[in-house]
C-alpha cells in the first residue's frame, strides 16, 4: 500500500495511470447516469405526500453528499500538503475546490427549487441551509486564495491552512438538523437504525449517488492531469525564456 | 401534486446545466493546454536543432 502511494507520488506515473483509467471511468459514469435516470423517472414511484417532486431528491441528495465528501478530501489533501508534503496533495486540493463549489451550488439550487412547493419558500435561513451556504462561500474563498497568491508554494500552504480551519463546518452541516429546529428533514439514509427511505426510492438514490461520485472522480482526475500539464508548461516557458538570447 | 412537474424539470435542467458546464470546463482546459504544450514543444524542438 505504501509502495503504491509512493509510486503515485510521481506525477509522471500518475499521468500514465490516469490516461489509461479515464476512458473507462467516463464510460462507467455515463452508464450509471443512464441507469440512475431510468430508475429515478420510470422505476421509482411518486411519494404519497410529495408526489413527483420527490424525484428532485435523486439529484439534490447526491450533490449534498458530494459537497461534504469533496471538502473532506480537500482537508485530507491539505494535511498531505502541510505534514507529508505529498507532491500531488496540493494539485488534488486545488482542482477539487472548483468541482466542490459546483456540486454545492447544484445542491443549493435544486434544494431551493424543491423547497418552493414543499415549504412554500425558495429559501429559509435555517441551520442546514445556512451551513451549506457557508460551505459554498468557503469553497469560493479557497479558490480565490489559490489564485491570488503568486508564489505557488505559499498559495498551497495558505489554502491548506484555510481548508483545515474550514473543516469545522462539515460536522456543523451534518448535525445541524439535530442541533437546531429546522425546516429541513433529519438524516434518513446515513443514520443509526438504518435508512428510513423505502427501497423503491433508496435504490435509485444510491445509483444516482454512485453516478455523481464517478462523475466527480472522472472530472477530478482529468483536472489533476490538466493542472500537472499547466505546471509543466509554466516550467518549459520559464526555461525557454531563460535560454532566449537577450 | 401532479401539477408540480415543472419544479422537477427545472431542478434536473439546473443539475444538467451545471454538470455540462463542469465537463466543458475540464475538456476545454485540456484542449487549450494541449495546444499550448504543442506550441512550446515545437519552439523548444527548433532551438535544440
Amino acid at each position: 500500500m505504501t509502495t503504491m502511494f509512493a509510486r503515485l507520488a510521481n506525477p509522471t506515473v500518475f499521468l500514465v495511470l490516469t490516461r489509461r483509467l479515464l476512458p473507462a471511468l467516463a464510460g462507467l459514469t455515463a452508464l450509471l447516469f443512464a441507469a440512475g435516470l431510468y430508475l429515478s423517472f420510470a422505476a421509482s414511484p411518486a411519494d404519497y405526500q410529495q408526489g413527483d417532486t420527490v424525484r428532485i431528491m435523486y439529484v439534490h441528495v447526491p450533490a449534498a453528499w458530494l459537497s461534504m465528501l469533496i471538502y473532506t478530501l480537500i482537508a485530507i489533501s491539505a494535511l498531505g500538503t502541510l505534514v507529508w508534503r505529498h507532491p500531488l496533495a496540493d494539485v488534488a486540493a486545488k482542482t477539487a475546490a472548483p468541482l466542490g463549489a459546483c456540486f454545492t451550488l447544484l445542491c443549493l439550487l435544486t434544494g431551493s427549487i424543491w423547497g418552493r412547493p414543499m415549504w412554500g419558500a425558495w429559501w429559509v435561513w435555517d441551520g442546514r441551509l445556512t451551513s451549506v451556504f457557508v460551505l459554498f462561500l468557503i469553497y469560493l474563498g479557497l479558490i480565490a486564495l489559490q489564485r491570488t497568491i503568486e508564489d505557488p508554494g505559499q498559495a498551497a500552504r495558505a489554502a491548506a491552512i484555510m481548508a483545515i480551519v474550514g473543516f469545522i463546518n462539515i460536522p456543523i452541516i451534518k448535525f445541524s438538523v439535530d442541533w437546531w429546529n429546522t425546516l429541513h428533514q433529519p438524516a434518513s439514509v446515513f443514520r443509526l437504525g438504518g435508512p428510513s427511505v423505502d427501497p423503491t426510492m433508496l435504490w435509485p438514490l444510491m445509483v444516482m449517488a454512485a453516478a455523481f461520485l464517478f462523475l466527480f472522480v472522472t472530472l477530478h482526475l482529468a483536472s489533476m492531469r490538466n493542472e500537472l500539464l499547466r505546471r509543466r508548461i509554466r516550467t518549459i516557458a520559464l526555461l525557454n525564456s531563460r535560454t532566449q538570447p537577450a | 401534486m401532479s401539477g408540480h412537474w415543472h419544479y422537477v424539470i427545472a431542478a434536473y435542467a439546473v443539475a444538467g446545466a451545471i454538470i455540462l458546464a463542469m465537463v466543458a470546463w475540464v475538456v476545454g482546459d485540456y484542449v487549450a493546454l494541449g495546444r499550448r504544450m504543442e506550441r512550446l514543444g515545437g519552439q523548444s524542438g527548433r532551438r535544440k536543432t
